[in-house]
């Protein structure tokens, strides 16, 4: 096993790994609200980890700027979706865990 | 280098199960929106992660179309339930909200 490989493995473990912490977080936690605040950064941060260690093991140019446009991709849509969703969750009044003492939302 | 590659997977199945269990469970409609969207997400994980294996690079070009596709379809449940609630037509959803 060469420095190389053991980087890529290193790469993919961590975002693996940062993967299954959000899922737990998307399981664990008591609301829509804080459930996508879990889930979203932190998976879009894991798959970034994975694109790179992938991009480093193939070593071409094309196959590498096709992961950067997927990177790209989901670091655009991940925060639009997210909002989309939380905003029309809020207008659905989906209830929230009650330990909530603020919502800017709902003072406008 | 193929034990660290299994053991990925292996974490990330065991990251989809959870995901899953989610889907199932979740209270709203939104939970489910985006329970299923991380599951695409885990889904395009494992597909690089299998097209490093089986070094198969052509399968790069398949995960960013699911990448798209999944982006538009909860674009477009968010705007569907944002829209129903506003005209006031909550019924059609039943209970799920």
């Amino acid at each position: 096993m060469n420095l190389t490989n053991l980087v890529i493995g290193i790469l993919l473990l961590i975002g693996a790994l940062i993967m299954l912490l959000s899922s737990v977080g998307l399981l664990r936690f008591g609301d829509v609200f804080l459930r996508m605040h879990a889930s979203t950064k932190a998976s879009t941060l894991g798959i970034g980890f994975i694109m790179v260690g992938v991009a480093l093991y193939f070593g071409d140019a094309l196959l590498t700027i096709k992961l950067i446009a997927l990177a790209v991709i989901y670091f655009f849509t991940a925060p639009i979706g997210a909002q989309v969703l939380a905003s029309a969750a809020h207008i659905a009044r989906v209830p929230m865990v009650k330990e909530t003492w603020i919502d800017e939302l709902n003072e406008r | 280098m193929t034990t660290i590659l299994m053991l990925v997977q292996l974490v990330l199945l065991l990251s989809l199960v959870l995901v899953t269990v989610r889907l199932l469970r979740g209270p709203s409609l939104v939970d489910r929106a985006v329970a299923s969207d991380q599951l695409a997400l885990r889904v395009v994980a494992l597909i690089v992660v299998h097209s490093m294996e089986s070094d198969q690079p052509f399968l790069i070009d398949l995960v960013i179309v699911t990448a798209i596709v999944g982006f538009l379809s909860l674009a477009v449940i968010g705007i569907y339930i944002e829209r129903i609630v506003r005209s006031k037509k909550q019924d059609e959803l039943g209970d799920v909200l």
